[in-house]
């Protein structure tokens, strides 16, 4: 097992290469005049080429991709910002955990929550609890995260006057862009809890176990919920990579000071260190989730666990 | 039992939906206490005159994250009005247009010669930390902005020459033709102690400032606090400097949210009193609907604008006029989006120099007629050829684009569009007779009409000819007229419009509207060039 995961590091460091060096390629060659860009329609062709030079753009494609991979990956340094003229560390330090307190959540609840709900539907299927899991599931699925943020904006903050409509002053800030998340997602796995749950349901392992006399309870929890998290956790592992690749639209939409909101700015200034460090930090955080994910189908699959210890047994000898 | 629990989640979420859904009818009152209660830090104004005579505090929307407070951010327009309450410059120019200078941190000045000027500075400036101002530290400040390569429009700025701690020179490349092209030299660039900037490493995010204001909160991406300086150096000068330098609202906050609907659910909810970018399609529930009591609303026109214009080397006078009257610019602005207006001449009342005399009325600009515009066609030898519509890839123009398109496939002129990047753009339409294009659709912009004119009028922009490829000695007189500094006014202006009416050469588009919504204590709005100064707003609170 330790073998297993020290492998897939050396692999996620291969994987954060590659996308420095695609992120680098594709910001390289996007058109536009970035140091006009950044001065203005105003500025001289002397200043121009003057700033140019100070960002490091008059030298070739392989000095520049040189000095990123560099920087970036030995002395772990993303610069400053072009367009701010910060250092680009400090801000991802600064914005990160508010991106991560607002995905993180949103995932805890939308896996809790559809989970139960997907649950809840399959040991009823075809009654009613089944179809109104399943109609709010469609609802939830069917409106884009940015739609579900303005109505509970309009309930919350507007009618109800109970939370604030945007920013971060105090926790409560982040109720109503947690729920937005969070619905879209809660939707996905409850209709994927749901088949997964109908799947084990008549399996004969569990026929085994009711015949033998065990609670529905213990059944459920024990026998079923367990055969049918894969798929579940599959689905997490790529959701909680786009939760926090998702952001730049709820963070927008509730003025959260996020890296989705910074990374959004960023593009829109042709603000190429920033795109790139925040780039890199989805790549990290992608790969972690799915390294989770990998670690979590182990502990809950005695298969896959058996797989790596018989590995180690056949070496040991 | 469940059918009791269904029937209560039922009734609960059609109760929910309805009370999200239905209409509006909070009452002020409900509004004013709502969730503004959670957000205390961001409440909106207090309503309050304190004993110094200040508003107590007022929040501004702000559409653009701040990035940060470094002095070169005045290049920058959207932060333009709020750094300016933190830092100061060495001149003003006069708010009553009149392009004369007015001295803020310089006390006065004397031109020596054509190339040379001396400088008086108060010698009370002081920054936040107590560092006192002196010659030594505008010479920094200039030397500063131009290593950063963030010394705009510095043509004629050649040097500072300190001569004692109060006084220097500034050395010009040459004879300066107007006041105007030592616009950013002069007006625009910040000076700062040299020991502050030093000891901080850089004002990014920990500025020492010589405004009125000085920052007492700064979350980048979120929000900016100013708190106004009851020991301002500049008190005592107070009188002598142009309103945007005043502080009538003791707390400052501008709060950064991006969203124009999350600004005006926050406006609803009471907790900002300021947003300047209220689509006019949001506007009519402040200005005559159940927010009218609590707001007032102005519209705010940008210095930006769009326009149609001809390749002359491709398209004859005749065909020109027909186009434009095909043209419907009511129709064009609503393809663009809600925040464009169709527009009645080359400017709009953002600028300087506008005056409603320089309206274009009767003419092609104000008048969508297909009779006329296929009058003109049929003398215009035009035989069905196709026309190259060049324009950016953004969505707006390439909107503008297709409208256009339709209502001149409505006269029997065929078109295509090629829609680019900037860089294409440029290279394909900037090069003097270049003739891989027809029509030109793109926006300009400008602190005065005049200077927003110098791409479609002016031939030095292009080796002798416009970017339109127009080559016509008696624009250019008309254009040097309006712009000279003796003779910039609304005849002079009117004559070259009439000119370029008369002629055909181009056509005003759209401009861009959004609307100025502002909390009733609010008595009167202070703008300069186009932009608004909360800082220097007046208050009246019963």
């Amino acid at each position: 097992m330790g073998r297993y995961v020290i492998k897939r590091l050396l692999m996620m460091v291969v994987i954060l290469w590659c996308a420095g060096i695609v992120i680098f390629t594709m910001t390289y060659l996007t058109p536009g005049d970035v140091p006009r860009l950044l001065l203005g329609a105003q500025a001289s062709s002397e200043t121009v080429e003057a700033k140019r030079a100070a960002l490091g753009l008059d030298k070739s494609y392989l000095s520049q991709l040189g000095t990123f991979m560099v920087n970036t990956f030995v002395k772990f340094d993303f610069g400053t910002s072009w367009a701010t003229n910060t250092y680009i560390v400090s801000d991802l330090a600064e914005r990160i955990p508010r991106t991560l307190i607002l995905g993180l959540s949103a995932m805890v609840l939308n896996v809790v929550l559809g989970t139960l709900m997907g649950i809840y539907a399959a040991i009823n299927e075809g009654k009613w609890q089944d179809s109104l899991v399943m109609i709010i599931a469609m609802l939830f699925v069917s409106m884009p995260d940015f739609f579900i943020g303005l109505l509970l904006m309009l309930l919350f903050a507007l009618k109800l006057g109970v939370l604030p409509a945007y920013g971060i002053d105090s926790w409560t800030g982040y109720i109503l862009p947690i729920l937005a998340t969070a619905c879209g997602g809660m939707a996905v796995n409850a209709r994927q809890a749901r088949s997964s749950m109908l799947e084990v349901i008549r399996a004969d392992f569990v026929t085994t176990a009711r015949s033998k006399g065990q609670k529905e309870g213990v059944i459920i929890r024990k026998h079923m919920l367990p055969n049918a998290m894969m798929p579940i956790i599959t689905g997490v592992g790529g959701g909680l990579a786009v939760v926090v690749a998702g952001s730049p639209v709820i963070e927008t939409v509730f003025s959260i000071p996020g890296l989705g909101a910074y990374m959004l700015n960023a593009i829109n200034t042709h603000d190429y260190p920033a795109i790139r460090a925040s780039v890199v930090f989805f790549a990290l955080f992608a790969s972690c989730a799915v390294l989770l994910m990998d670690l979590c189908y182990a502990f809950l699959d005695p298969r896959i666990k058996a797989q790596y210890s018989k590995g180690k047994k056949v070496k040991d000898k | 039992m469940k059918k009791k629990i269904l029937s209560f989640v039922l009734t609960a979420a059609m109760a929910v939906s309805l009370v999200a859904c239905g209409s509006a009818t909070t009452s002020s009152s409900e509004s004013d206490t709502s969730a503004s209660g959670d957000s205390a830090s961001s409440s909106a104004s207090s309503g309050e005159i304190l004993e110094n005579g200040r508003y107590a505090s007022l929040t501004v929307a702000a559409a653009t994250d701040l990035g940060d407070l470094e002095p070169t951010s005045v290049n920058k327009d959207p932060r333009y009005y709020m750094i300016y309450n933190i830092y100061e410059t060495l001149f003003d120019f006069a708010d009553d247009s009149s392009g004369e200078l007015v001295g803020v941190m310089a006390e006065s000045y004397e031109e020596v010669s054509d190339t040379q000027w001396l400088v008086t500075l108060h010698d009370d400036i002081y920054d936040w930390e107590g560092n006192n101002i002196t010659s030594s530290d505008v010479a920094y400040s200039f030397q500063w902005l131009i290593d950063g390569g963030n010394e705009l429009r510095y043509d004629y700025f050649d040097s500072i020459e300190v001569i004692d701690d109060y006084t220097f020179y500034i050395n010009w490349t040459a004879a300066l033709p107007a006041l105007s092209e030592a616009e950013f030299p002069l007006t625009r660039t910040i000076v700062f102690s040299q020991a502050a900037y030093e000891e901080k490493g850089n004002f990014a995010t920990t500025p020492v400032g010589t405004g009125h204001y000085q920052v007492t909160e700064f979350t980048i991406g979120s929000r900016v606090v100013m708190e106004a300086d009851d020991d301002w150096w500049g008190t005592p000068y107070e009188d002598q400097m142009e309103a945007r330098h005043q502080a009538n609202v003791q707390t400052l906050t501008f709060e950064t949210i991006t969203e124009a609907s999350t600004a005006v659910v926050a406006l609803e909810t009471g907790t900002i009193d300021v947003c300047g970018y209220v689509p006019l399609s949001m506007m009519d529930e402040f200005e005559s609907g159940q927010y009218s009591d609590q707001y007032s609303v102005e519209t705010l026109t940008s210095g930006d604008f769009w326009y149609f214009a001809p390749n002359i080397n491709n398209v004859n006078e005749d065909l020109r006029k027909a186009l434009y009257y095909a043209l419907d610019g009511d129709a064009i602005a609503t393809a663009m989006g809600g925040s464009y207006v169709a527009m009645d001449s080359f400017g709009t009342t953002y600028y300087t120099d506008w005056d409603d005399s320089l309206i274009l009325s009767d003419t092609y600009v104000d008048t969508c007629d297909t009779d006329t515009a296929q009058e003109y066609l049929d003398t215009s030898g035009y035989n069905g050829e196709t026309l190259k519509i060049i324009c950016l890839s953004s969505e707006e123009a390439k909107a503008a684009a297709q409208m256009a398109q339709v209502q001149l496939q409505a006269i029997g002129v065929n078109t295509e569009i090629n829609a680019v990047n900037q860089d294409t753009y440029e290279s394909t339409v900037i090069p003097s007779g270049s003739d891989e294009w027809d029509i030109a659709i793109a926006s300009l912009g400008g602190s005065n009409m005049v200077g927003a004119w110098h791409l479609l009028f002016d031939n030095e922009v292009n080796d002798g000819v416009t970017t339109t490829n127009i080559d016509d000695d008696q624009l250019q007189e008309l254009y040097e007229a309006s712009k000279a500094d003796a003779t910039h006014d609304a005849e002079h202006m009117r004559a070259c419009l009439d000119y370029v009416i008369e002629k055909g050469y181009a056509y005003p588009l759209v401009s861009i509207s959004n609307a100025l919504v502002y909390n009733s204590d609010i008595s009167e709005i202070h703008y300069r060039e186009g932009y608004y100064y909360p800082a220097a707003f007046s208050f009246s609170v019963d």
